[in-house]
């Protein structure tokens, strides 16, 4: 049992850290709050939102494929396709379990740790192709592994459409 | 005569005079429709292409040629992201495991094994399995036959690990088996195989005659951290696997006992070519006739294990040394070598449309066959007829 225990580990601790259950508390009160304020129309525009920008810190392209988050990344980048390295195209949903990486900043020289989580329910947005490889893993060890679909753990199923690079943090 | 009639006239004369010529040919006969069927057993130089359809993965495929002739022979369409064929081994029947939803890209996901006849290339039967066989960019250790082709051993993921089993004979699911930790099925015996786990080590597995799985031995940590195996190996014997690290270093597994064992160490490289590295996505093929292992070579650092090679490196498995370099005519992510005694070293880079054809003793390049799509994985040649 070791070893599931630690995948379980590696894989519950990514998964915790972006889509928890505080997150879907966190969307359903915002929901609850929602249904008892009357919308006015201007609150309704407000209600789009665009694709995650990049840190203001940060340097470089999230539409190529040599920013420096990219460094295990394996797929279609979604800011190419109608979302950012940091949030899902529209009416796709993001993997709640994932591979990580972990990739040099170059602006402060410091490794954070990446989450490449998948965004799924469409077939591939087929644009900005990206495979960068480092300390990627077999996919016998899977929470270093890039080859694998990870939209399994969707409501949506195993569609893959694209492929996000979230920030987690510094890695110690 | 106006000019019109005079061009008419001319244009008449014109089309009497062919047809005056022509007159003596018999007619076209009315003709019936067929469908063509192939050699009930796969030639030594039939050869399958994996094309997973990377950009459009609801149209996965794989394409069968002959490629003596350059023919394409036929295909076959496997749903969502199409995984490896596993071939029987009299190379005259085939399966592969599928995911398809109820309403394309959504509703309920079905997984299904089919089975194919090589003369039709039609069905001949399917066993719905349960709907979490693993996917990803095609390996072929995701799911194999047992070595009689008696049943069928699929690798799941969800993330928690199994092996789903389908007895091929009685066209039926037997049941799923949890191996926490451990994933993908090489067979050593036909009712034995082990898998590859997380911590680098080796887990057997055996098979009743009722298809029951149970997990037997595990071996201790064979292989380093920094250095692990990579799970594309090739079997040198019934019971014997090659894995190649990521520092191209070979180790070769012995799994006829209780506990797989590593049998020979060696590596792919000395010190006048520290600076190559084996890569890819199907980065090895062995030759078993000949001993001689292929590998797909490139320069580069640790994190290119997925690179395209530009040359083939050919090894004596025995010796462990390398007796050939074959330089590629362009860069390869996949390479296979048929089985027979003039056998022929195949190749594909995936992006690129085409199979490209090589002797595999001398490395001069037969030919290409272009056309095929731009996802092309795995290569699967004919195997060995008994």
């Amino acid at each position: 049992m070791n070893r599931l225990d630690r995948i379980t580990e590696a894989l519950a601790r990514s998964a915790a850290r972006r889509l928890s259950r505080r997150s879907f508390f966190g969307r359903l009160g915002a929901a609850m709050t929602v249904a008892t304020v009357p919308l006015l129309p201007v609150s309704r525009a407000a209600a789009e939102r665009g694709p995650q920008p990049p840190q203001p810190q940060e340097k470089g392209d999230p539409a190529n494929c040599d920013y420096w988050r990219y460094c295990a990344i394996d797929g279609f980048l979604c800011s190419c396709c109608g979302g950012s390295m940091s949030s899902c195209p529209p009416g796709t949903e993001p993997s709640p379990i994932t591979w990580v990486g972990t990739c040099r900043n170059p602006v402060d020289n410091k490794d954070y740790v990446i989450s490449y989580n998948d965004c799924c329910g469409k077939s591939a947005c087929g644009r900005c192709e990206c495979n960068r490889n480092e300390r990627d893993t077999p996919v016998y060890q899977p929470a270093g592994s890039n080859d694998i679909n990870w939209c399994l753990g969707t409501q949506s199923g195993v569609v893959y459409n694209c492929s996000t690079a979230v920030v987690l943090g510094a890695a110690s | 005569m106006n000019i019109w009639r005079i061009a008419a006239s001319a244009a008449l004369a014109a089309a009497i005079v062919p047809a005056a010529a022509l007159a003596q040919t018999e007619e076209l006969k009315s003709e019936e429709m067929y469908q063509v069927e192939l050699a009930d057993q796969m030639r030594p130089h039939w050869v399958w292409v994996n094309d997973v359809s990377f950009t459009r993965p609801l149209d996965g495929r794989a394409y069968l040629l002959d490629a003596d002739s350059g023919q394409f022979l036929g295909m076959v369409s496997g749903g969502y992201a199409q995984g490896p064929l596993q071939i029987t081994r009299d190379g005259k029947r085939f399966s592969m495991v599928s995911t398809y939803y109820s309403r394309g890209t959504r509703g309920e996901r079905t997984d299904v094994a089919t089975f194919y006849d090589i003369k039709t290339l039609d069905q001949t039967g399917e066993v719905v399995i349960p709907p979490k066989h693993f996917i990803s960019l095609p390996i072929l250790s995701t799911a194999r036959l047992s070595d009689d082709d008696r049943f069928l051993l699929v690798y799941n993921f969800t993330p928690e690990q199994s092996v789903s089993v389908v007895d091929v004979a009685a066209g039926k699911l037997i049941g799923e088996t949890a191996t926490p930790g451990c994933a993908l099925v090489y067979p050593v015996a036909p009712r034995r195989f082990f898998m590859q786990c997380s911590d680098s080590a080796l887990q057997a597995v055996s098979i009743s005659e009722a298809g029951a799985l149970s997990l037997d031995a595990t071996t201790t940590k064979l292989f380093s951290d920094d250095d692990p195996a990579n799970e594309k190996p090739v079997r040198i014997t019934p019971a014997e696997w090659l894995f190649i690290t990521r520092d191209s270093e070979v180790r070769i597994v012995d799994g006829s006992g209780a506990v797989p064992k590593v049998k020979a160490k060696w590596s792919l490289l000395d010190k006048d070519t520290a600076e190559w590295r084996i890569g890819g996505l199907q980065p090895s093929a062995y030759h078993a006739r000949s001993g001689r292992l292929y590998t797909l070579m490139h320069v580069g650092d640790r994190d290119t294990h997925k690179d395209p090679g530009t040359e083939v490196w050919v090894y004596d498995v025995a010796a462990g040394k390398r007796v050939q370099r074959i330089k590629l005519d362009g860069p390869a992510t996949a390479l296979a070598v048929s089985e027979d005694a003039e056998p022929l070293l195949y190749t594909v880079m995936f992006g690129v449309d085409e199979l490209a054809v090589y002797d595999a003793r001398d490395g001069t390049k037969r030919r290409g066959i272009t056309g095929l799509g731009n996802s092309l994985s795995v290569i699967q040649p004919a195997p060995v007829a008994p």
